[in-house]
């Protein structure tokens, strides 16, 4: 699904890389953590797949297209086909939950009838049923992300990308979050997870990519993954 | 899909609106004066200009003769002319009649009588359209025999300044607050772009087209530009039919009628208010272009 051939990534001219000379292979329907310090380029790598940022060098293939030759509606494809979730949830804090479930719905021109039926759907898969009408500023930390995860699945992506999920909630609740999570990745998504948290990587045994200074030093697989897709 | 989408940006937009409803009200308040002061002079323009042809299609060219001139060459040379209406000669004891006439001096009138007579034959010509006067006269002016012609040339050039300094005015006062109602729409929209910055940013993650973010601040854009310009279009169109109705009731002179005509007024607050729309249009294209670079 994603292959990532010596890939770098440096933001300033002479700087150190952020990034450096990265090979990867990700098949469809896993579930992966990236794991390191601070600064190892956990970000940089899903910016990368998202197609947010551009290697400086290397190539990278999504389901065998390069990302770096993409036109403006190639782009837009790869954009959809995938769901983002962050630290900070990034919810519109003006609009309900609701609404901002939908707009990823909306952006893409799906019609009224199926956002209607789709958005309390999801909502009631993370565990959200009821919870519609509130604004961000009225849930919990782990209540916001999980409307942050609806959003990011109620297009069914085909991958999911995380960067430091559980940074702004409490163990509990990052528990919860994890299991969510691994309840997506049981129906085929494939799901990235760029997180500090080692308690809970240890404890689900997935693939685990350890990255240090941009290089990748550590990628073992403690589980087996999903191939429903 | 293109329905739902629509439905989107208006609904964008009317929210967008009604967060900056202040700013949004200035910014169509400045359109609909530039626009009304635009109208205003664009009307007193046509006006001018149909005032002008009222005078210029009564205007008549007297043609002075020369002493022995050949009168019915003359005449037949300047009835071939194209534009020509009809010419009547008025011979020099006629002309002294008419003179001694208007003055209402008989005594003066008879002393003139007979050889000491000191006016010139003379021919009056009129023309189809006014417009052709100044043209006829200067091709008069060159046949043999004829000393000198006269068909109010200054009064025609000082409406002519008139009206040619009254478009000038227009263009640059217009111009002017056209570029302060375009800037001003423009900071309406850039303050709509930073308060959505952060849900124009979520958008391009969710992977919605340069378009989609655009659309719903383009129809802010012009819907203020409509909004401005419909307000100065009724003013206005309130404005002129009172004055029109006052001027073909009580016009003191018979060249001051207004343009009623409904073809040349649809025109006018026809194209203010594409204007004024498209003026709306165009601050927003400025300032998304400048702000989102999406």
């Amino acid at each position: 699904m994603i292959d990532l051939f010596s890939v770098s990534k440096v933001y300033k001219s002479g700087g150190p890389p952020a990034i450096s000379c990265v090979n990867l292979h990700v098949e469809q329907g896993e579930f992966i953590f990236l794991v390191g310090p601070s600064g190892a380029g956990k970000t940089t790598l899903i910016k990368l797949i998202s197609r947010e940022e551009l290697p400086t060098s290397g190539r990278i293939l999504f389901l065998n297209n390069d990302t770096a030759a993409y036109k403006p509606p190639e782009l837009l494809r790869h954009r959809r086909l995938m769901g983002m979730v962050f630290q900070d949830f990034r919810l519109l804090k003006s609009k309900t939950i609701y609404e901002n479930v939908a707009l990823a719905l909306e952006v893409t021109g799906r019609p009224p009838q199926e956002i209607k039926a789709k958005v309390p759907a999801v909502l009631a898969r993370v565990g959200l049923a009821g919870k519609e009408e509130a604004f961000p500023s009225e849930l919990s930390g782990g209540e916001q992300q999980r409307a942050g995860i609806a959003r990011a699945i109620v297009r069914d992506p085909l991958l999911i990308l995380a960067d430091e999920p559980t940074g702004n909630v409490d163990p509990e609740t990052a528990r919860g979050l994890m299991e969510l999570f691994e309840e997506i990745n049981r129906g085929g998504t494939t799901v990235i997870i760029a997180t500090h948290a080692w308690d809970l990587v240890e404890r689900m045994k997935k693939r685990v990519i350890a990255l240090d200074k941009g290089r990748i030093i550590k990628d073992e697989r403690q589980g087996s993954f999903n191939h429903a897709h | 899909m293109l329905i739902n989408y629509l439905k989107y940006c208006y609904r964008q937009a009317v929210i967008s609106l009604s967060r900056n409803r202040w700013l949004a009200l200035v910014s169509a308040s400045m359109i609909a004066v530039s626009l009304a002061i635009l109208g205003g002079f664009l009307l007193a323009a046509v006006n001018a200009n149909q005032a002008m042809q009222n005078i210029q299609s009564n205007l008549e060219i007297v043609v002075f003769l020369e002493e022995g001139a050949e009168i019915s060459t003359l005449e037949r040379k300047i009835e071939q002319l194209e534009g020509i209406v009809h010419c009547t000669f008025v011979d020099k004891h006629t002309g002294l009649q008419e003179f001694g006439r208007s003055l209402g001096d008989e005594a003066l009138l008879a002393e003139l009588a007979g050889e000491h007579n000191p006016l010139p034959d003379i021919f009056r010509v009129r023309a189809r359209e006014g417009e052709l006067v100044p043209l006829l006269a200067g091709q008069i002016e060159q046949f043999p025999g004829v000393e000198a012609v006269d068909y109010g040339r200054e009064l025609v050039q000082t409406i002519t300044g008139i009206s040619r300094w009254l478009y000038w005015i227009s263009v640059c006062i217009s111009a002017l607050l056209a570029v302060g109602a375009i800037f001003l729409v423009g900071t309406t929209i850039r303050l709509s772009v930073v308060i959505r910055q952060e849900e124009i940013g979520i958008m391009k993650y969710l992977g919605a087209s340069d378009w989609f973010i655009r659309l719903p601040f383009l129809l802010e854009g012009l819907t203020i530009g409509w909004t401005g310009t419909l307000a100065a279009v009724v003013a206005l169109g309130l404005a002129y039919y009172q004055f029109a109705a006052l001027l073909l009731e009580k016009s003191p002179l018979f060249f001051l009628q207004p343009v009623t005509s409904p073809g040349m007024l649809a025109a006018i607050f026809g194209g203010l208010l594409l204007l004024g729309t498209a003026m709306g249009g165009l601050g927003s294209v400025f300032s998304i272009r400048r702000f989102l670079r999406v």
